[in-house]
Protein backbone atom coordinates (compact mmCIF):
# COMPACT_ATOMS: atom_id res chain seq x y z
CA UNK A 1 0.00 0.00 0.00
CA UNK A 2 1.41 3.23 -1.08
CA UNK A 3 0.55 6.68 0.68
CA UNK A 4 0.12 9.50 -1.55
CA UNK A 5 -0.09 13.10 -2.21
CA UNK A 6 -2.21 14.68 -4.47
CA UNK A 7 -4.44 17.04 -6.21
CA UNK A 8 -6.97 16.94 -8.37
CA UNK A 9 -6.74 19.92 -11.34
CA UNK A 10 -9.91 20.20 -13.75
CA UNK A 11 -10.44 21.71 -16.89
CA UNK A 12 -12.43 22.04 -19.82
CA UNK A 13 -12.54 19.29 -22.80
CA UNK A 14 -14.35 20.98 -24.83
CA UNK A 15 -11.34 23.79 -24.70
CA UNK A 16 -9.36 21.17 -27.23
CA UNK A 17 -9.83 20.29 -30.28
CA UNK A 18 -9.18 16.92 -32.64
CA UNK A 19 -5.86 17.42 -31.95
CA UNK A 20 -4.83 18.61 -28.47
CA UNK A 21 -4.78 22.23 -29.03
CA UNK A 22 -6.92 24.38 -27.34
CA UNK A 23 -8.67 26.48 -29.67
CA UNK A 24 -8.27 29.96 -28.48
CA UNK A 25 -5.22 29.69 -28.10
CA UNK A 26 -2.80 27.24 -29.63
CA UNK A 27 -1.99 25.55 -26.75
CA UNK A 28 -1.63 21.68 -26.09
CA UNK A 29 -3.53 19.85 -23.26
CA UNK A 30 0.63 18.85 -22.58
CA UNK A 31 1.12 22.05 -21.57
CA UNK A 32 -1.63 22.74 -19.37
CA UNK A 33 -0.59 19.57 -17.64
CA UNK A 34 3.21 20.91 -17.45
CA UNK A 35 1.68 23.75 -15.58
CA UNK A 36 -0.06 21.51 -13.46
CA UNK A 37 2.99 19.65 -12.69
CA UNK A 38 4.55 22.90 -11.75
CA UNK A 39 2.11 23.90 -9.75
CA UNK A 40 1.88 20.39 -7.31
CA UNK A 41 5.75 21.20 -7.10
CA UNK A 42 5.06 24.76 -5.93
CA UNK A 43 2.29 23.65 -3.47
CA UNK A 44 4.39 20.80 -2.31
CA UNK A 45 7.95 22.22 -2.90
CA UNK A 46 9.71 19.41 -1.50
CA UNK A 47 7.89 16.96 -3.84
CA UNK A 48 7.27 16.43 -7.51
CA UNK A 49 4.49 14.58 -9.43
CA UNK A 50 5.39 11.07 -10.03
CA UNK A 51 1.75 9.78 -11.08
CA UNK A 52 -0.95 11.37 -13.73
CA UNK A 53 -4.43 9.65 -12.89
CA UNK A 54 -7.11 10.40 -15.81
CA UNK A 55 -9.25 8.10 -17.65
CA UNK A 56 -8.90 6.84 -21.15
CA UNK A 57 -10.82 9.88 -23.35
CA UNK A 58 -8.22 12.46 -21.26
CA UNK A 59 -5.47 10.12 -21.85
CA UNK A 60 -6.54 10.01 -25.23
CA UNK A 61 -6.44 13.94 -25.41
CA UNK A 62 -3.17 13.68 -23.84
CA UNK A 63 -1.04 11.22 -26.54
CA UNK A 64 -3.01 13.54 -29.51
CA UNK A 65 -1.31 16.45 -27.51
CA UNK A 66 2.10 14.86 -27.52
CA UNK A 67 1.74 13.90 -31.32
CA UNK A 68 2.03 9.96 -30.22
CA UNK A 69 2.20 7.69 -32.93
CA UNK A 70 -1.29 5.92 -34.05
CA UNK A 71 0.18 2.34 -32.54
CA UNK A 72 1.00 4.03 -28.74
CA UNK A 73 -1.86 3.63 -25.90
CA UNK A 74 -0.99 6.20 -22.76
CA UNK A 75 -1.51 5.06 -19.86
CA UNK A 76 -1.77 1.57 -17.58
CA UNK A 77 -5.03 0.17 -16.09
CA UNK A 78 -5.13 0.26 -12.27
CA UNK A 79 -5.39 -2.98 -10.43
CA UNK A 80 -8.63 -1.75 -9.08
CA UNK A 81 -9.87 -0.99 -12.67
CA UNK A 82 -13.24 -2.60 -14.34
CA UNK A 83 -11.25 -5.21 -16.05
CA UNK A 84 -8.97 -7.01 -13.45
CA UNK A 85 -9.16 -7.50 -9.65
CA UNK A 86 -6.82 -5.77 -7.34
CA UNK A 87 -6.19 -8.50 -5.51
CA UNK A 88 -4.33 -10.59 -8.26
CA UNK A 89 -1.58 -9.92 -10.61
CA UNK A 90 -0.64 -6.28 -11.17
CA UNK A 91 1.74 -7.16 -13.97
CA UNK A 92 -1.15 -7.93 -16.22
CA UNK A 93 -0.48 -4.36 -18.10
CA UNK A 94 2.70 -6.15 -18.92
CA UNK A 95 1.34 -8.94 -20.39
CA UNK A 96 -1.66 -7.07 -22.17
CA UNK A 97 1.51 -4.99 -23.51
CA UNK A 98 3.19 -8.09 -24.79
CA UNK A 99 -0.04 -9.36 -26.59
CA UNK A 100 -1.71 -6.33 -27.91
CA UNK A 101 -1.62 -4.69 -31.59
CA UNK A 102 -0.76 -1.19 -28.91
CA UNK A 103 2.57 -0.66 -27.72
CA UNK A 104 1.36 1.21 -23.97
CA UNK A 105 3.07 3.88 -22.87
CA UNK A 106 3.92 4.01 -19.17
CA UNK A 107 5.16 7.12 -19.01
CA UNK A 108 6.18 10.52 -20.12
CA UNK A 109 8.35 12.78 -19.98
CA UNK A 110 8.20 15.07 -16.54
CA UNK A 111 7.80 18.79 -16.84
CA UNK A 112 11.02 19.53 -14.64
CA UNK A 113 13.42 16.69 -17.12
CA UNK A 114 15.20 19.65 -18.47
CA UNK A 115 18.79 18.37 -19.01
CA UNK A 116 19.03 16.56 -22.19
CA UNK A 117 22.66 14.65 -23.47
CA UNK A 118 23.90 15.31 -26.69
CA UNK A 119 22.09 12.46 -28.30
CA UNK A 120 18.74 14.06 -26.85
CA UNK A 121 18.28 11.16 -23.99
CA UNK A 122 17.60 13.32 -20.79
CA UNK A 123 19.67 13.38 -17.70
CA UNK A 124 18.25 11.48 -15.01
CA UNK A 125 19.39 12.61 -11.37
CA UNK A 126 18.46 9.93 -9.18
CA UNK A 127 19.25 12.67 -6.14
CA UNK A 128 16.91 15.23 -7.64
CA UNK A 129 13.13 13.02 -7.26
CA UNK A 130 12.70 14.14 -10.72
CA UNK A 131 11.06 10.72 -12.78
CA UNK A 132 9.32 10.76 -15.62
CA UNK A 133 5.74 10.88 -14.96
CA UNK A 134 3.86 7.21 -14.36
CA UNK A 135 0.35 7.45 -16.45
CA UNK A 136 -2.34 5.31 -14.75
CA UNK A 137 -6.03 5.19 -16.46
CA UNK A 138 -8.55 5.48 -13.54
CA UNK A 139 -12.01 5.13 -15.21
CA UNK A 140 -14.18 6.12 -12.40
CA UNK A 141 -12.58 9.90 -13.03
CA UNK A 142 -14.69 12.41 -15.22
CA UNK A 143 -13.49 13.59 -18.85
CA UNK A 144 -12.19 16.96 -16.90
CA UNK A 145 -10.14 15.83 -14.61
CA UNK A 146 -6.56 15.05 -13.87
CA UNK A 147 -5.19 13.98 -10.85
CA UNK A 148 -1.38 14.52 -9.78
CA UNK A 149 0.35 12.66 -6.89
CA UNK A 150 3.80 11.86 -5.17
CA UNK A 151 4.65 8.85 -2.65
CA UNK A 152 4.89 10.17 0.54
CA UNK A 153 5.68 8.85 4.28
CA UNK A 154 4.45 11.83 5.96
CA UNK A 155 1.15 11.11 7.80
CA UNK A 156 -0.54 14.34 7.75
CA UNK A 157 -4.10 14.93 7.53
CA UNK A 158 -3.70 15.66 3.24
CA UNK A 159 -2.01 12.06 2.92
CA UNK A 160 -4.54 9.29 1.63
CA UNK A 161 -3.76 5.89 1.64
CA UNK A 162 -4.21 4.28 -1.86
CA UNK A 163 -4.02 1.10 -2.40
CA UNK A 164 -2.42 0.65 -5.72
CA UNK A 165 0.31 -2.03 -6.65
CA UNK A 166 2.61 -0.59 -8.99
CA UNK A 167 5.32 -2.04 -10.34
CA UNK A 168 8.64 -0.82 -9.97
CA UNK A 169 10.29 0.90 -12.95
CA UNK A 170 13.77 1.27 -13.50
CA UNK A 171 14.93 3.78 -16.66
CA UNK A 172 17.07 2.40 -19.26
CA UNK B 1 15.39 -7.44 -23.37
CA UNK B 2 13.13 -7.27 -20.50
CA UNK B 3 14.11 -8.47 -17.24
CA UNK B 4 11.81 -9.50 -14.77
CA UNK B 5 13.13 -10.04 -11.12
CA UNK B 6 11.43 -11.21 -8.59
CA UNK B 7 11.13 -7.30 -6.88
CA UNK B 8 9.25 -7.09 -10.15
CA UNK B 9 11.56 -4.62 -11.82
CA UNK B 10 10.48 -4.28 -15.35
CA UNK B 11 13.32 -1.80 -17.77
CA UNK B 12 11.38 1.15 -19.86
CA UNK B 13 12.91 2.69 -22.61
CA UNK B 14 12.70 6.27 -24.29
CA UNK B 15 11.35 7.37 -27.26
CA UNK B 16 12.45 10.58 -29.28
CA UNK B 17 8.91 12.07 -28.44
CA UNK B 18 9.72 11.94 -24.60
CA UNK B 19 7.61 8.38 -24.14
CA UNK B 20 8.49 5.33 -21.97
CA UNK B 21 7.70 1.76 -22.84
CA UNK B 22 8.39 -1.26 -22.44
CA UNK B 23 12.42 -2.15 -23.75
CA UNK B 24 10.12 -5.42 -24.90
CA UNK B 25 8.99 -3.53 -27.83
CA UNK B 26 12.17 -2.01 -28.99
CA UNK B 27 14.41 -3.61 -31.10
CA UNK B 28 18.25 -2.38 -31.16
CA UNK B 29 20.10 -2.16 -34.43
CA UNK B 30 23.12 -1.72 -35.27
CA UNK B 31 24.11 1.60 -38.16
CA UNK B 32 24.59 -1.28 -40.42
CA UNK B 33 21.34 -3.13 -40.02
CA UNK B 34 19.38 0.60 -39.62
CA UNK B 35 20.71 1.10 -43.12
CA UNK B 36 19.26 -2.33 -44.37
CA UNK B 37 15.74 -1.75 -42.82
CA UNK B 38 15.40 1.80 -44.03
CA UNK B 39 15.92 0.47 -47.48
CA UNK B 40 13.97 -1.83 -46.64
CA UNK B 41 10.85 0.60 -45.38
CA UNK B 42 11.91 2.54 -48.43
CA UNK B 43 11.27 -0.61 -50.82
CA UNK B 44 7.99 -1.15 -49.91
CA UNK B 45 6.63 2.36 -49.02
CA UNK B 46 6.77 2.17 -45.50
CA UNK B 47 8.65 5.13 -43.04
CA UNK B 48 10.82 3.60 -40.25
CA UNK B 49 10.41 5.64 -37.11
CA UNK B 50 14.52 5.26 -35.49
CA UNK B 51 14.52 6.14 -32.29
CA UNK B 52 17.67 7.24 -29.94
CA UNK B 53 18.83 5.16 -26.98
CA UNK B 54 20.53 5.65 -24.15
CA UNK B 55 24.40 5.54 -24.97
CA UNK B 56 24.10 6.42 -28.59
CA UNK B 57 22.05 3.77 -29.49
CA UNK B 58 19.32 3.64 -32.20
CA UNK B 59 16.35 1.84 -31.73
CA UNK B 60 13.17 0.85 -33.67
CA UNK B 61 9.95 -0.42 -32.38
CA UNK B 62 9.32 -4.01 -32.51
CA UNK B 63 5.64 -3.84 -34.82
CA UNK B 64 7.30 -1.80 -37.08
CA UNK B 65 10.19 -4.68 -37.56
CA UNK B 66 7.74 -7.06 -37.70
CA UNK B 67 5.20 -5.07 -40.10
CA UNK B 68 8.62 -4.63 -42.48
CA UNK B 69 9.81 -8.29 -42.71
CA UNK B 70 6.25 -8.94 -43.15
CA UNK B 71 5.99 -6.82 -46.18
CA UNK B 72 9.40 -7.06 -47.62
CA UNK B 73 9.90 -9.60 -50.54
CA UNK B 74 12.40 -11.88 -50.80
CA UNK B 75 15.62 -10.95 -52.59
CA UNK B 76 16.94 -12.99 -55.41
CA UNK B 77 20.27 -13.32 -56.24
CA UNK B 78 21.02 -14.08 -59.55
CA UNK B 79 24.09 -15.39 -60.70
CA UNK B 80 25.87 -13.04 -63.32
CA UNK B 81 28.45 -14.21 -65.75
CA UNK B 82 31.43 -12.10 -66.47
CA UNK B 83 33.34 -11.81 -69.86
CA UNK B 84 36.10 -9.95 -69.77
CA UNK B 85 37.71 -9.25 -72.40
CA UNK B 86 41.61 -7.94 -72.47
CA UNK B 87 42.81 -5.27 -74.82
CA UNK B 88 45.89 -5.70 -76.62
Amino acid sequence: MEREISITYTFNPADYDARGRKRNSGTTFRDAVKKFERDFHQVHPSDYALNLYANSHTMSLLARSCYAAPHLLYGMDLPHGRSFDPEQDPYINHEMDRHSRHIYVYGIDSAFMTEFAENGYPILDEDSDIYPLTLLVDDTMRDDAVRLAAPTLDDGNSVEDVNINLPIFEYA
Amino acid sequence: MMERTDEGKWHLIRNDNGEWISSDNAVFLSKMELCIMRAAAAKVGRELHVQHGPNGTFWCYHIEIEELERLSPKLEYKQRELRIHKSR
